[in-house]
């Protein structure tokens, strides 16, 4: 009688087990996957594929090199960008590391400061074939933390401003000039900020919103010091720079306010807006669905020049890597060879971060507004992120709080930033104990 | 073997895929978050034992611990009570003899099955300072200032409590099951003593439904403190100013963000004894007007 029992209960398991893994194997097992002897799988991390045409274009990317390297192949593991710092650590902590790994560049410093990627200094500087000075100064920032070389560089990607000629020419504006200052800025936003039909409502904004970390860098202010160790957003540029923010949104109008952002739509797209910060990831859909005359402008100058916030891509091999090797010669094949940087330069979104390659692939694609090469020129002044330190998020979410009561003119700036540079300063030295703590020093 | 022990023996073979999953992916992580709340753990580093130093920070140093406790506290002084309430009176309204009420029943039912993502992508709609519904509606009646919701550290919470109540089909359903399930003679026996609807309600449907009120206001309480994590994660980042931190948002981002997870940990320990104290209190002062019919009166 039991035994019988047993023997439905086991098959009855039996069956579950099938009916929930089977399919899940048909799915996922693939036959294709099989690999070779003599040939070696490496895994990537990405999150490309926001887009049906950045997916693709990763795919041929990746075909090119095994074309080239049959004794290659590659496993492209894909997360969306918003889940894709958990699942990388997670992978490294659960000690299947990917062999190379795209980076979010605020995670490289707490990722080499675990020694989970490989410190590439040494190895990159030795390379025959690899000429470093090929590179935009800023694109070997983005990889690089305690002046060491953590990964490679893919791509660049920088704000430009973007304006639409014909609102412009409507308001009888000049367009700006290449060396045009905040000042400029200014001035020109009031005067095609209109309120058309006189109903005490703003029918068209001088620009649509404003990159704060811009306006701080071109007027060499920054949150934290060099090293990171201290806030310093209570310098007179700092504040003077947050003020001017302030006042283009509050005192003259000539941007959205806080609660205008929520509206419905992009301005600039919908031609209630002259200016618009934009970058290289706008252009392909701009040049195909905007309806009007538009063009680009560096970003203006502040008192210590052009400098604006850069964004990049990073890509960096795990110290995990059975296959290092292998690995290195992937990563010189994405961030090097002018095969790969062709063929992701040509999707539009982002500038190679090879200077010489920048200017001969990206420059002449049809897609560009005429002024892109103002924009390349100007990059070799383009800065990263002063210091990003170990502890950005915190810090970033400590200032954005006195950022939100600026925005929403609530609070004297001065005062508030006074007390933010406070509270960070406490952050840091909390954070700085805990860090101490943890490497036992 | 006797009977007895092969029931005994059928019961855990038949209790164990569910009991090793409780252990494994309840109980464990459970016991480990305690273990890991005592600890300095990035994730990537070895975890260093600090013992109550997490608990030390949070409860007498960290701001954003009050300031997200309070914002938790906030969301379900005003959210639980306009939920048990309105989900009472909307299953009153849809408990009666109407043509059409099955599909009324479903219409109301029916928020409560859309995705939180889905319905939190509506509201930043719903609530646009200038072209929302919300804010088209309250011009046309005549507001000449209307609030600017999520933009707005003062509007944001109540725009998100508002928002609560979209869900309020889901405890609409249980109400409408109970109020079927009260007796109809008692209402017609009410009726000849010349009871008015107002007697009827306080007297006879209130004390039939205080089972179901209780156990909603005791999930509410439950749900509503670990809630508004969506929210917060979708339509405002918790901001502005903080002033939508909820308590699991914070979480959340010590523990993913800043990967702090024995820091994060503690919080979440933290809030389970709230709950737990707070639940505590509300059976040991609500329970007593509760009314259970096999006992008789209140318990």
């Amino acid at each position: 009688m039991f035994t019988k029992h047993l023997k439905t209960v086991g098959w009855c398991l039996v069956i579950l087990f099938i009916l929930l893994y089977g399919p899940l194997w048909l799915i996922y097992s693939n036959p294709d996957r099989t690999i070779p002897p003599g040939v070696t799988e490496l895994t990537i991390t990405t999150w490309a594929g926001s887009s049906a045409e950045g997916a693709n274009v990763e795919e041929e990317i990746f075909k090119a090199f095994m074309a080239e390297n049959p004794d290659i192949i590659i496993r492209n593991v894909y997360t969306p960008w918003i889940t894709y710092k958990s699942k990388l650590i997670t992978m490294f902590v659960g000690k299947t590391p990917p062999d190379l790994c795209w980076l979010q560049m605020e995670s490289l410093p707490f990722l080499a400061s675990r020694g989970v990627i490989h410190d590439l200094t040494d190895k990159v500087k030795n390379d025959p074939e690899l000429n470093l000075k090929n590179y935009y100064p800023v694109a070997l920032d983005i990889c690089s933390w305690q002046n060491r070389l953590y990964g490679l560089p893919r791509d660049l990607a920088g704000w430009f401003i973007a304006y639409n000629k014909d609102l412009f020419d409507k308001a009888g504006v000049a367009y700006p000039k290449p060396d045009w200052t905040w000042s400029d800025f200014t001035r020109i936003a009031k005067q095609l900020t209109k309120d058309y039909d006189k109903d005490g409502h703003t029918d068209q904004f001088g620009c649509w919103w404003i990159i704060r970390e811009d306006v701080m860098l071109s007027n060499g202010a920054w949150l934290l010091n060099a090293d990171a160790s201290q806030a310093t957003c209570d310098t007179p540029a700092f504040i003077e720079s947050v003020q001017w923010v302030r006042d283009l949104t509050w005192k003259h109008h000539a941007a959205p306010q806080p609660h205008e952002m929520h509206s419905i739509g992009n301005l600039f797209l919908n031609q209630k807006a002259a200016m618009h910060y934009g970058g290289p990831w706008n252009i392909a859909s701009w040049t195909k669905d905007l309806n009007f005359r538009w063009d680009i402008v560096n970003t203006p100058r502040g008192k210590k020049g052009n400098y604006k916030v850069t964004g990049g891509l990073p890509i960096a091999i795990s110290k995990g890597t059975k296959h290092f090797d292998a690995a290195y010669r992937l990563l010189k094949f994405l961030c090097y060879s002018e095969k790969a940087q062709r063929l992701q330069a040509e999707l539009g979104i982002a500038v190679p971060a090879r200077r010489d390659l920048a200017r001969k692939i990206y420059e002449p694609l049809p897609i560009n507004p005429p002024s892109i090469h103002l924009y390349l020129d100007s990059m070799d002044k383009w800065a990263t992120f002063p210091a990003h330190g170990l502890f950005w998020k915190e810090v970033d979410a400590e200032f954005r709080v006195g950022w939100d009561l600026i925005m929403l003119d609530k609070v004297d700036t001065t005062q508030e930033l006074r007390q933010r540079t406070q509270n960070i300063n406490n952050l840091l030295e909390k954070k700085a104990a805990l860090e101490r703590n943890r490497r036992g020093s | 073997m006797d009977r007895k022990k092969k029931h005994l023996l059928h019961f855990y073979l038949l209790a164990a895929p569910a009991l090793l999953g409780l252990l494994l992916f309840a109980l464990g992580p459970i016991v480990a978050s305690l273990a890991i709340s005592f600890t300095d753990w990035d994730i990537l580093s070895k975890p260093a034992f600090l013992g109550l130093k997490n608990y030390q920070e949070l409860l007498f140093h960290d701001k954003l611990f009050l300031k997200s406790l309070w914002n938790s506290l906030y969301y379900t002084i005003f959210g639980v009570p306009l939920g048990v309430v309105g989900g009472l009176l909307i299953a009153m309204l849809l408990n009666t003899k109407v043509r059409g009420i099955p599909i009324y029943r479903t219409l109301f039912y029916l928020p409560a099955v859309v995705p939180a993502v889905a319905s939190a992508v509506l509201w930043i709609w719903v609530f646009d300072p200038d072209l929302g519904i919300l804010n088209e509606s309250l011009r046309f009646i005549g507001f000449s200032t209307t609030p600017k919701w999520l933009a707005s550290t003062e509007w944001a919470m109540p725009a998100l409590i508002i928002m609560s109540l979209w869900g309020l089909g889901a405890g609409m359903i249980i109400y409408l099951a109970g109020l079927q399930g009260i007796p109809e003679h008692l209402y017609e026996a009410a009726k000849i003593d010349g009871a008015g609807r107002w007697h009827l309600f306080w007297h006879v449907t209130v004390p039939h439904m205080s089972p179901i009120i209780f156990f909603n206001l005791i999930m509410g309480i439950i749900w509503s403190l670990q809630g508004g994590f969506t929210q917060a994660y979708i339509m405002t980042e918790g901001g502005p100013a903080n002033s939508t931190l909820f308590y699991t948002y914070y979480i959340f981002r010590k523990a993913f963000e800043e990967f702090q997870m024995g820091y994060s940990s503690a919080l979440a320990w933290v809030l389970f004894v709230i709950i737990l104290v707070i639940t505590a209190l509300v059976f040991k002062y609500a329970r007593k007007k509760v009314y259970y019919e096999y006992l008789g009166g209140g318990s």
